[in-house]
């Protein structure tokens, strides 16, 4: 009997703390928001830059240039460190050169690009000098 | 040939240093220069002309006001999200709407983010630290009845030298108790740049 008397008064005290029409399990909401609210609350008054790259002629153009600068670059580097024969310097550093290694998106002498025409005469290594 | 060299390359010096010279002039910050056509202070000027103008004349403050008795209402600055092509800080122009709150006095505005997290920093330091007349108490904070948050998004149409960039910035306010949206600034800006 106390004990039922004891649970009427609990619900009837919770159910005065709530508002008119407030959803009855709001708690569930707010234990779950209470935990994350200082990490996500750091970034009030800040700008998340979810930037994307545009399609754009000339900034490709010109980061394809920086790329080829950037690649020759350490092309020189890589000769005054391990001169030219002794390692094979140009194969670890086929990346990211502007044409990369002839066959990406921006190079002419993209192979199948259009047809079946190979700009790569043949000239094994001497060529890529 | 001596006396021609020798008239010649003072010359060519002095050509080279008066072109080379490093100068710097103060400009007015409300002066329209566009360099590259990206983003520059000018847009941040415009949408901060725009949204103060729209956000303090817009409905929602005075429907408030009536609702509360008079109450002025209390907005917290949230996340600008920059969708757009380029690095843009929203801080440039959001300060200027900041700022047309506590001048005209008709919304009060309370410190969110890592500001905010300084100041509970302080308090506790004062906890320990100041004066018992002097100490700020916890728990006194005034809670915000609206977040402003935004996006900046951005469309690029390039054509080899020439190029459409078309900004557009929203800030939204709203009521942090319903999540209903009262208000929804708008800002659009069009570039066409030639290269």
């Amino acid at each position: 009997m106390t004990l039922a008397v004891i649970l009427f008064a609990g619900a009837a005290m919770a159910q005065t703390t709530l508002a008119p029409d407030q959803n009855p399990d709001f708690a569930i909401s707010r234990a779950k928001y209470m935990k994350t609210a200082d990490s996500i609350n750091t970034w009030q008054g800040t700008t998340a830059q979810e930037t994307y790259k545009a399609i754009d002629y000339l900034a490709d153009k010109a980061e394809a240039r920086a790329n080829r600068r950037a690649f020759r670059q350490q092309l020189r580097l890589e000769r005054a460190r391990y001169g030219y024969s002794s390692y094979d310097w140009y194969n670890s550093l086929n990346y990211g050169n502007g044409w990369g290694n002839y066959n990406n998106y921006y190079s002419p002498y993209r192979y199948n690009r259009r047809s079946n025409f190979s700009w790569n005469l043949g000239l094994g290594w001497w060529w890529r000098w | 040939m001596k006396k021609g060299l020798l008239i010649f390359l003072p010359l060519t010096a002095l050509f080279l240093f008066s072109n080379c010279a490093h100068k710097v002039t103060r400009i007015d910050p409300s002066e329209q220069i566009d360099l590259s056509g990206r983003w520059n202070n000018t847009d941040s000027r415009l949408v901060a002309e725009d949204m103060t103008k729209t956000i303090l004349g817009a409905n929602w403050l005075t429907n408030y006001m009536a609702a509360k008795n008079g109450q002025r209402p209390t907005v917290i600055v949230g996340l600008v999200t920059n969708k757009s092509h380029e690095h843009i800080e929203a801080e440039t122009f959001i300060k200027d709407v900041e700022n047309s709150f506590v001048t005209s006095q008709r919304v009060r505005l309370v410190q969110g983010g890592k500001k905010r997290e300084e100041l509970r920093a302080e308090k506790a330091d004062q906890q320990t630290n100041a004066s018992a007349s002097t100490m700020k108490k916890f728990g006194l904070e005034q809670g915000a009845d609206f977040i402003l948050q935004g996006s900046i998004n951005s469309i690029v149409d390039s054509q080899k030298r020439k190029k459409v960039v078309y900004y557009q910035v929203n800030l939204e306010l709203t009521n942090i108790e319903t999540n209903e949206v009262v208000w929804i600034g708008e800002k659009k800006i069009a570039k066409y740049v030639k290269n």
